[in-house]
Formats: C-alpha cells, sequence, structure tokens
C-alpha cells in the first residue's frame, strides 16, 4: 500500500521523477514528488514541534533543503530519503531552539529487528528461543506490556485496560522493552 | 506481516473508530516502521489540540506555487522585457517625430526641388558689368513681371502654427523649436550674404574682387549707394516688441522657399529663409507689416502674426517679378493704419461709441502716431458735437495701437456714434 502518495500522481514513481528532475532541472517535477510526501513530512514535524504553523513552515524549509540536497546524494528511496531529512531538520531545529529541552533518547524510535528471510529453521527457533529468554528476563512492566502487545497481538488501549498502565506508559514499556529485548538477543547470539 | 495503513486509517485509529484488532494492526505496523510512528504521533498531537482543519492542501499549493516559479518568473520577465521594448519604442518614436521629422522632411523637400524652379534669390536689376550679364545670362529663363503689392493679412493656412500666433510663450516655443536664420539687419551684408551665397559658383570662376569694393559692387547693384545702408535699421533687443517666425511656401508646389527675403516695412529690417523655407524677424511694432519678396514670385505684403505660414504665388510666366529694393521700399508711401487691422479697429472703435449713448453722429479726427504706436496730438477734422468729440478723442487714445505710416501724414479716423 502507498501510504503517502500524492492524489495527482501520474504513476510514474518517485525515483523516476527524480531522474527527470535531474535531467531536465524541472523544479516542478521535484515539486510534484515532494508534494506526495507532504503529509508524512508535516506529521513527522509536527510531532517534534507540537504546533502547526512551525511545521508548515518547517516543510517549505525541508522543500528548500531538497532542492540542494537532491543533486548531491544518490537517492534510492525517495520516501525514506526524505522522512530522514525531514526528521534530522526537526532535530537539528528544536536543537537550535535552547528554549525547548527534548529527551531525545524517549523521543527516537528504534527500527524493529530486521527479518532475516534467508535464515533456516534451526536458526529461526534458536532465536525464538533466545527471544523467549530475554523476554523473561524483561523488567515486569515491560515483559508484560511486550507479552500483550506482541505475544497475544493486544492494541495500547486493551493494554492499559488489562494493565491499568497509562496510554504513554504502555508506549514507552513496549518501546523501552523492544530496546532491551534487542540488545539481549544480540548478547546472546555473541554467546 | 502487517499491512502499511494509510493517512485516513491512521486519523481513524487517533479518533478511535477502529476495532481493537485493527489498532494492534496499526501500532503493529508502526512500532516496525519508524516514520509511520512519527507519523502517528503527530497526528495523534495533532488530535490533542484539537486541530481539525486540513492543512495539506495549503501546504500542497505553496510547493506547487514555490516549485513553478521559475517558469512563471522566466514568462514575467519575459514580458516585463517586452513591455519595456515597447516603452522604449513608443518613446524613441515621440521623440524622433517631434524633434527630427518635421525638420528633416522639410529639409528633404528643399533638397528635392529642381534646378527649374525659380530661383529664390534677390535679382538685380540695374547692374550692366559683364559680370553682372553673366549672372542675367543665368537668370533670364527666370520669369519677370512687375509684381502688385497688396497689403492683405495672411492666408496663414490651417496648420499647427496657428495655434501659436500671438502668443509670447508660442513665439518662445517657436524660437526654440523652429530652425532659423537670422540675419543681420545691415543690408550691404544681407545682400551680400545673399548674393554671394547664391552666385557663389559663378563668382568663383570669375577673379573676386577685394571684399570692400564687392560690397559696394553689389550695395550699387541693389540700386542704392552705400549711404543708403544707413536707411536699414539695426534693431536692439531691447526694443523689440514682437518676434516673427514663419515658413514662405510656394503656393503652388506647397514647397518651401529658401533665400526670400522678409522686410519689415517700418524698420527697413531684413530677414532671409532658410533651407527649409523658415524665417524668423523681430520689430519694434507689435504688428508689422512684412514684405515678402523671392525671384519667380509675387511680392507679398503681409501683416505679422506670430507664427506665419505664407505661400507666395508665382509670376505669370516670361515676366519676372523684380525684388524691391530699399530705395522701392522707401519709394512707397504708406499710410498709419491700425495695428490690428482696419476693420477690427473700426469695428472696435464703433462698438464703444456706440455704447457711450450720445445719438448718432460722426466725428473724425486727425492725429499723429508716436514710436509705440499710440496716437498723439489727436485734433478734431469733423466736429460731431462736444460730447461725442470728447469721446471720439477718449476712444483713440484708449484703443489699440497703430502702425506709422512713411507718408509722415498724420492719420485720419472717423468714429461713427
Amino acid at each position: 500500500m502507498e501510504l503517502f502518495k500524492s492524489s495527482k500522481s501520474d504513476g510514474k514513481s518517485d525515483e523516476l521523477l527524480l531522474s527527470q528532475y535531474h535531467e531536465s532541472k524541472d523544479l516542478g517535477l521535484l515539486g510534484d514528488v515532494y508534494q506526495r510526501h507532504t503529509e508524512m513530512i508535516y506529521y513527522v514535524c509536527f510531532r517534534y514541534f507540537k504546533d502547526s504553523e512551525r511545521s508548515k513552515d518547517a516543510v517549505m524549509q525541508i522543500f528548500e533543503e531538497l532542492i540542494g540536497k537532491v543533486d548531491r546524494q544518490e537517492i534510492k528511496n525517495f520516501q525514506k530519503w526524505i522522512y530522514v531529512v525531514a526528521k534530522n531538520h526537526c532535530l537539528m531545529a528544536l536543537r537550535a531552539d535552547k528554549s525547548q529541552k527534548v529527551d531525545f533518547s524517549e523521543s527516537f524510535v528504534e527500527f524493529s529487528v530486521a527479518p532475516h528471510p534467508e535464515e533456516d529453521y534451526a536458526t529461526k527457533e534458536d532465536r525464538l528461543q533466545a527471544m523467549e529468554r530475554c523476554i523473561e528476563k524483561l523488567p515486569e512492566k515491560q515483559k508484560i506490556a511486550i507479552q500483550l502487545f506482541f505475544l497475544q497481538e493486544k492494541c495500547y488501549k486493551e493494554i492499559t485496560t488489562l494493565t491499568g498502565y497509562s496510554m504513554d506508559g504502555v508506549k514507552s514499556y513496549i518501546q523501552n522493552g523492544k530496546r532491551n529485548l534487542k540488545q539481549c538477543i544480540e548478547k546472546e547470539q555473541d554467546v | 506481516m502487517y499491512n502499511r495503513p494509510d493517512i485516513a486509517q491512521l486519523r481513524r485509529y487517533v479518533r478511535g473508530e477502529l476495532s481493537p484488532q485493527q489498532m494492534h494492526e496499526v501500532e503493529r505496523a508502526a512500532e516496525a516502521d519508524e516514520s509511520l510512528m512519527d507519523v502517528l504521533l503527530g497526528i495523534e498531537a495533532e488530535h490533542a489540540q484539537g486541530l481539525t482543519h486540513d492543512v495539506i492542501p495549503e501546504l500542497q499549493q505553496r510547493i506547487q506555487q514555490r516549485s513553478h516559479v521559475p517558469a512563471r518568473r522566466t514568462s514575467s520577465y519575459l514580458y516585463r522585457w517586452i513591455g519595456l521594448a515597447a516603452s522604449l519604442l513608443i518613446v524613441f518614436g515621440i521623440g524622433i517625430y517631434v524633434f527630427m521629422q518635421p525638420e528633416s522632411v522639410q529639409q528633404q523637400i528643399a533638397q528635392r526641388i529642381p534646378p527649374s524652379e525659380p530661383s529664390n534669390t534677390m535679382r538685380d536689376t540695374t547692374s550692366s558689368s559683364s559680370e553682372d550679364n553673366t549672372i542675367l545670362d543665368r537668370e533670364e529663363a527666370l520669369p519677370t513681371k512687375d509684381h502688385e503689392t497688396k497689403l492683405a493679412y495672411s492666408n496663414v493656412e490651417a496648420s499647427a502654427s496657428n495655434r501659436l500666433k500671438n502668443s509670447d510663450a508660442a513665439r518662445q516655443a517657436a524660437l526654440d523649436t523652429i530652425p532659423i536664420q537670422i540675419i543681420p539687419s545691415n543690408a550691404e551684408e544681407l545682400v551680400s550674404m545673399s548674393l554671394r551665397d547664391d552666385h557663389s559658383t559663378l563668382a568663383s570662376r570669375n577673379s573676386a574682387p577685394p571684399m570692400q569694393d564687392r560690397i559696394s559692387m553689389l550695395s550699387a547693384r541693389a540700386g542704392r549707394p552705400m549711404r543708403q545702408s544707413n536707411e536699414l535699421q539695426s534693431v536692439s533687443l531691447q526694443d523689440v516688441k514682437s518676434i516673427t517666425t514663419g515658413i514662405i511656401i510656394d503656393h503652388q508646389t506647397q514647397k518651401p522657399i529658401a533665400g526670400a527675403l522678409i522686410r519689415d516695412q517700418e524698420m527697413n529690417t531684413l530677414a532671409k529663409t532658410d533651407s527649409t523655407g523658415r524665417f524668423i524677424v523681430g520689430s519694434t511694432n507689435e504688428k508689422p507689416v512684412l514684405t515678402i519678396q523671392s525671384n519667380g514670385f509675387e511680392t507679398a505684403d503681409h501683416v505679422a502674426e506670430g507664427a506665419m505660414r505664407i505661400a507666395l504665388k508665382r509670376a505669370p510666366n516670361g515676366a519676372a517679378t523684380e525684388p524691391r529694393t530699399a530705395r522701392d521700399v522707401s519709394a512707397k508711401r504708406l499710410k498709419s493704419r491700425p495695428a490690428i487691422g482696419s476693420q477690427a479697429y473700426q469695428l472696435y472703435v464703433n462698438n464703444l461709441a456706440k455704447t457711450s449713448a450720445l445719438g448718432a453722429g460722426e466725428v473724425t479726427l486727425l492725429f499723429g502716431i508716436n514710436a509705440q504706436g499710440r496716437p498723439i496730438g489727436i485734433t478734431i477734422k469733423k466736429s460731431g458735437g462736444k460730447k461725442r468729440d470728447k469721446e471720439a478723442i477718449k476712444i483713440l487714445e484708449n484703443g489699440p495701437n497703430w502702425i506709422k505710416g512713411t507718408d509722415d501724414e498724420l492719420a485720419e479716423w472717423t468714429v461713427q456714434f
């Protein structure tokens, strides 16, 4: 499913339009590509700024950055690339804004463990066993939240109902649990 | 694996419109995709602030405007340059039309006058020397005729110059814009200049006499001795009351006549038209009578009226017009006359007389004219009664200026009550 594709898309991929932009230097092509991801960029900015006007300004500023950067970098996946650019822009802006104190360690979302489609059944079984051992080692709240969310497939809201944790708490326990779980599994594999 | 939710699904998630299973799918997708999680958190933050306005169309419009600006700018610059070029072209064209075209056209007309056209130079009538015979031989083909002098108002043709007449500002404007040639009032120099210009080729063939001798000779040819040069007055700029400009053209061909002489009969000042047929002459009278002479054309008298356009009629074939010499002019006796013309003056005087309500009657007055053109020494030649006599004198004293005649006789005017 294409998440943030613009309705104005003419069927050409982002990368094809970028290629055409490199050849023609027609800023309209770059604008068309960027418009496909405007929503994503806006909400990423809103997630950090918590301010609509600032987020809108950031969207336009990122587009200006884009004009300079797109020629200097090889872009294989524009959506991921522009997300990184947008997020970095917002984080840099917040860092420059001395009035705002942001705990970036809390804000960052860790990438999930990459799938390993090429690994065989035995390896996969080993990883699952390692994961079960690591889950048992997690702090109680993280362990409960991880088990309810990943194993029993409960949503945040259900978890709050079942556990009495706050919504933010559930999200935090899941995120921290994922991070600890990842570190634990990597440690188990090293051993 | 979980499907990646779209923005609408994320919004429904935030609004709590999804089932627990759907919510879990969204959350699992967000947990697996950092960018999706950021977006989800952004939508949740927006929802928490109660913002319902969809800003995305506005943003896309701004991006559209920004990303298509260069093309529009190019177009805008193009139109701007075209506009600027067009403006410059218009200004340049107007400039050429105003400052260049009239003169250049007239110069072209002057240059196109064929050799068969009548000569515009003064013609000598009294010379009998061999040199003069040579000149006469050259000019014999030109029509000659005793001209009939006529005094008439200028037959100024309809032209822009009409709007300028009788206006000091217009006269100044004419001075500023019309190419003119001011001829010194010294008669010998004038005549010599005229003849020297027109016969320079012939003069070059012959041994040129000393300049002073030549001037004396030309003066003699002009039919008057050297001392007659004193008859021509030098007009000081301080004494100039009127400046008359104009153009002399051939009535038949409408082409300008170069070298035509314009003589102020009162002051005996001379001017000569330039190559475009234009002239300028100053006078101590407000309405001087100008005599225009040119070989091959009938001599005409005109009352000066600011910017003039005078068309000279050609003399009949076989008859050459003899231009007037200073002696001719001095020999002509002109009566004193109203500067504004007899008809206009009569209308003015009689209207005032009738408004005085002194009853019907006539008063004939005799008077002199001073240098300023004012009636002086008014006496009663024929009385119409004391009151009418007194009123008639008052009307003349306060009336328009006169032009003093050369007949040295008192002016006479009858006021009709």
